[in-house]
């Protein structure tokens, strides 16, 4: 057999299914309607949900792992709004993010961003300045935002421990 | 025409509401039409189909003793039955009654020019009247009716049609070339889209045709001669094994001859493994726990669809319809099988579960995790067989991958094709057949089940590729056909045919292969042979008198007279008050 | 007066705290009074999202404990922020496991999710709580000869079943608004869209080009300014029309529907901190008309 051509197999499918948002998978009958009302397809034009799912159906399991597509969706959910089956390809998409992240397979800027709050408490410590202060007391407005990092932490330490690889 | 009768020809324009008067001028065409030679009276009305327009027209016969009416309004396929009777009710024979089309004919096709409208208007009626002052009684024929029916094939259709025509009292011969009844279904495992067998389908079906009085049942046979017009056929039926023959008197006829799986030889590789078998096959294949390859009798673990086989090819006379019912099978098959293998594959260029309880079929089996993946339309899958394996090779069009696998069984949804002596059923009798290779029906929409033989009904798969429930629908359809022939006793038939002038005859036997519903003979009686209609087989098209030399044809209510003197009230003006030709 | 407790999220007060102080400002003027929450963390929205379902509902559920701890409704000014807040609302509510799992987390503190506490977006508190009648009778300078477009954003609006604000595919409580405060609500190509901003983090460019065709598809069909309903579309829609290759000649001003309503309610434009946007909004209050 040659090496380069896939053999479809139903596995990652089924994997995909027993992950929080890809249990109805196997509605997608491939109508095409998600990609359509796509706003990121409309301007990316390799980026097709409709494909992508398609690949995860014939389980093309690595491909879609390491891909950065599953990250391009902006859950806007049109697609999911639109599609006449049930089927949510951004929450698809999500269910993906969580399985490739657990194969160490994660986008650097969503794997700082996910440090950064979990360890801050919030995403913009770095960014809040004296300047940011003074402008909230001009507008009467509490400069202290009092986040708590506590919790986060906690939620890092059981979820996540060692999830971000490098 | 009797010497002494002169016509009295009354004339009445329809209105139809604003169809016609909104265009034409409907009261000047009434008044142009007093002044015809032989109208005594003319009138326009709002609508003359309606119960007051029929009842002036019985009124005006009456009054002034008409003898020929002309009504102009609507197309004569809309109405002429209707006025004939009216006229009938009058005291008048039928055939002393023309219609002349203004709508379709004037005010529909020329809305924009109301005075052009009105001119042609008024030739069209001047036109009528000369031919109704032609007109003849013609005789109101009609011809007993048999009360036996022959039904052609017993399959899952013709088990149906025979058990409703028995039931409504009316004999029926069921004839069956196999040795049993039940045609493909009895031999299926299962079908769709409930859980039955084929066999526990079917068989219920033979088992009540077998036990009822009224039908008699010859397998192994074929119907070899057919003869005789409506209510009055005569079929000969031979037995192929021991060649007995049976003749029967018929007065209906139901084809219900199925059709054939096609076998797709030079398609995927059929023919090169025990392991690649149609759907049909598939079917056949006797129910078992686990699914046994072909080749060897190991169980299967995986196999893969492809649907279209042999259907659906622009330009491949036979091959371009949709056979419609394999995309819900197939997806019953699949979704059945996936419970007891590993990996189920159907690839597609459509997907067509169209009816009551297939989209369910359908997402019932993407639900267990069958694969559908959709091959470019050009672009077919390659199937190679090396050394007892079956490869498959293709492009998912929607992955935008290529893709490979080798599965155990490779089936092939094949198309549902006409049967291969379907030529000769068609030539016994007297039926036409579209390019698909099934049968004509009358007209599409309107006349599914009858045929341009009067009298003989097709039904299932035959008259086009369907499946086993849209089948009996058929069934029970031309059942209730025949049975309306047969309950009335006898049938009226057109009297407007054709007749030999058997002095005029050269015997040149011309005629005989000019017509198209071979309602034309040599009376051998007579020497020489005189050609001899058989009125309740024509149809009235002229096929005959155009071609006879001799000029010794005539049609009945189109005589040359009658469309002579339409050409002349057309082309010489009329002559002024005197009257007359 | 009613009271409702402000979830900030991480943006509004570092980005734009104006929409912030308007909100209070305009919630006030027509009788719902806006409480602090102390000591919130990250509702979680896209990023840890990506990564765990469970990380994720924790660090919502925590917030909606903390409300529920003092009795109160959330009022969630971004539409991310809402989203995250009701899809694990919803979560946790049918999830009996995952809430036991979360309440275990939640419990060291003292807190606990029962699911009492709602969460409301702004135009709901606006639609809902509010009403339109009431707005109306607010007004006390209506505007003039103004066309606006609407971008509701959409984890305001989808998924429907869920966050239930108003219609996903023709939503219409911003366009009244407008309307209700004198001003002409314009219909464009792509209304529904996304602004582009959840797509920032992967790719600027792209984000960029979606957020210019909405802004692009709003001038097409007239509109004279953009009123937004998320802290996170309202900047990506002002920062797109700045930029190498923007003609600032056809910039139109991007405002949060609080900002567009104050003026109108009488409120004072520096309570409001209109001087602090980046986009002109001289086009919308010059429509102003004095006070009825």
């Amino acid at each position: 057999m040659n090496n380069e051509t896939h053999t479809p197999s139903s596995d990652f499918a089924k994997e995909i299914a027993l992950i929080p948002g890809g249990e109805v998978i196997n509605k997608c009958i491939q109508c095409g309607i998600c990609t359509a009302s796509c706003v990121v397809a409309c301007v990316d034009d390799q980026y097709r949900p409709r494909r992508l799912i398609q690949k995860i159906l014939i389980g093309k399991r690595d491909e879609v792992l390491k891909s950065d597509q599953p990250w391009l969706c902006m859950t806007c959910r049109m697609c999911e709004e639109r599609c006449q089956e049930g089927v949510s390809p951004a929450e698809i998409f999500h269910a993906v993010r969580i399985l490739a992240v657990k194969e160490g397979h994660i986008p650097k800027v969503f794997q700082i961003t996910v440090e950064k709050v979990l360890c801050d408490g919030w995403m913009l410590a770095d960014a809040y300045t004296d300047f940011n202060e003074d402008e909230r007391e001009d507008l009467g407005l509490n400069p202290a935002l009092a986040w708590n990092d506590t919790f986060t932490k906690k939620v890092k330490k059981k979820y996540l421990a060692g999830e971000e690889s490098a | 025409m009797t010497e002494a009768e002169t016509p009295r020809i009354g004339v009445f324009i329809c209105h139809c509401g604003h169809n016609i008067a909104g265009v034409v001028d409907v009261v000047r065409v009434a008044k142009m039409a007093e002044s015809l030679p032989h109208v005594v009276f003319s009138t326009d009305d709002m609508f003359m189909c309606a119960d007051a327009g029929q009842q002036l027209i019985k009124d005006m016969v009456e009054e002034h003793s008409l003898n020929r009416v002309v009504v102009a309004s609507c197309s004569p396929r809309m109405h002429e039955p209707t006025f004939r009777r009216v006229v009938e009710e009058a005291g008048l024979n039928r055939y002393l009654f023309e219609q002349t089309n203004l709508r379709e004919h004037v005010s529909w096709c020329h809305m924009r020019e109301p005075e052009a409208a009105t001119e042609k208007a008024m030739d069209l009626v001047r036109m009528s009247v000369a031919r109704a002052a032609k007109l003849e009684n013609l005789p109101v024929k009609s011809v007993k009716v048999t009360p036996r029916t022959l039904v052609v094939g017993g399959g899952i259709t013709g088990l149906r049609a025979a058990l409703d025509i028995a039931n409504r009292g009316f004999d029926v011969v069921l004839v069956d070339k196999e040795p049993k009844l039940g045609g493909h279904v009895a031999k299926w495992t299962h079908m769709f889209t409930g859980d039955r067998s084929g066999s526990e389908v079917v068989g219920p079906l033979v088992k009540e045709v077998k036990a009822h009085s009224r039908i008699e049942i010859l397998t192994n046979s074929s119907v070899i001669e057919f003869d005789g017009y409506i209510g009055n056929f005569e079929a000969t039926i031979e037995n192929r094994k021991d060649k007995a023959r049976s003749k029967f008197d018929i007065g209906t006829v139901i084809v219900a001859i199925g059709f054939d799986a096609f076998k797709p030889h030079g398609y995927y590789g059929y023919g090169e493994s025990p392991d690649i078998v149609t759907l049909a096959e598939l079917q056949e294949m006797p129910p078992r726990d686990r699914l046994l390859k072909p080749s060897d009798g190991k169980p299967a673990s995986k196999i893969a669809f492809i649907g279209c086989v042999g259907s659906r090819e622009p330009g491949k006379r036979g091959h371009e319809h949709c056979s419609r019912h394999c995309c819900p099978a197939v997806a019953k098959a699949a979704s059945d099988l996936k419970d007891r293998l590993d990996e189920v594959l159907i690839l597609y260029k459509s997907i067509r579960t169209y009816g009551r309880g297939h989209e369910e079929l359908h997402r019932l089996a993407r639900s267990k995790h069958v694969i559908y993946s959709r091959f470019p339309d050009g672009e077919d899958p390659v199937i190679e067989v090396v050394d007892g394996k079956v490869k498959m090779r293709w492009t998912d069009i929607y992955a935008d991958e290529e893709l490979q696998f080798e599965p155990d069984i490779l089936v092939l949804a094949s198309a549902m094709v006409a049967r291969s002596d379907i030529d000769e059923t068609t030539k016994l009798f007297g039926l036409t057949r579209s390019r698909d290779g099934f049968f004509n029906p009358e007209h599409i929409k309107l006349a599914p089940l009858t045929t341009h033989t009067a009298g003989v009904m097709i039904a299932g798969a035959a008259q086009a590729p369907k499946n086993a429930s849209e089948s009996v629908v058929d069934a029970s359809g031309a059942a209730a056909k025949a049975v309306g022939i047969m309950a009335r006793g006898e049938v009226e038939i057109e009297s407007t045919v054709s007749r030999v002038i058997s002095e005029l005859c050269s015997s040149c036997h011309t005629c005989v292969t000019a017509c198209p519903y071979g309602a034309i003979e040599m009376d051998e009686s007579k020497d020489p042979p005189i050609a001899f209609v058989t009125e309740a087989k024509c149809h009235g098209c002229g096929t005959c008198a155009a071609a006879c030399p001799s000029s010794a044809i005539i049609m009945l209510h189109s005589t040359d007279d009658q469309i002579m003197t339409m050409v002349q009230a057309y082309l010489c003006a009329p002559p002024d008050t005197i009257g007359g030709t | 007066m009613k009271e409702i407790m402000l979830y900030r999220g991480c943006t509004t007060p570092v980005r734009l705290p104006a929409y912030e102080a308007a909100t209070i400002a305009v919630l006030g003027k027509l009788g719902v009074k806006v409480v602090e929450m102390d000591d919130a963390n990250c509702c979680g929205a896209q990023y840890v999202e990506s990564v765990s379902r469970m990380a994720f509902a924790a660090m919502s559920g925590r917030i909606l404990a903390l409300a529920e701890k003092e009795s109160q409704d959330i009022l969630a000014l971004c539409g991310a922020c809402s989203g995250s807040l009701k899809i694990n609302k919803h979560f946790l509510d049918n999830d009996e496991k995952a809430r036991k799992e979360v309440n275990e987390l939640l419990s060291e503190e003292g807190l606990k999710y029962t699911g009492k506490t709602r969460v409301r977006h702004l135009l709901q508190v606006l639609n809902e709580d509010i009403g339109f009648e009431a707005i109306e009778k607010a007004i006390k300078k209506p505007y003039k000869g103004l066309k606006l477009a609407a971008h509701y954003g959409c984890h305001v609006t989808r998924p429907y079943e869920i966050v239930q604000v108003d219609d996903p595919e023709n939503p219409t409580i911003i366009d009244r608004l407008i309307e209700i405060a004198g001003a002409e609500a314009v219909d464009y190509v792509g209304k529904t869209r996304c602004c582009g901003g959840p797509l920032l983090a992967m790719d600027e460019s792209l984000a960029t080009h979606i957020g210019q065709d909405k802004i692009r598809d709003a001038i097409a069909a007239g509109a004279q300014g953009m009123v937004t309903a998320c802290v996170f579309c309202d900047i990506q829609l002002t920062q797109v029309q700045f930029g190498e290759d923007t003609d600032s000649s056809k910039m139109i001003p991007v405002i949060p529907i609080v900002q567009f309503l104050g003026p109108a309610l009488g409120i004072k434009e520096d309570v409001l901190g209109i001087e602090l946007n980046k986009t002109s909004p001289d086009i919308i209050l010059s429509a102003l008309q004095e006070a009825k």
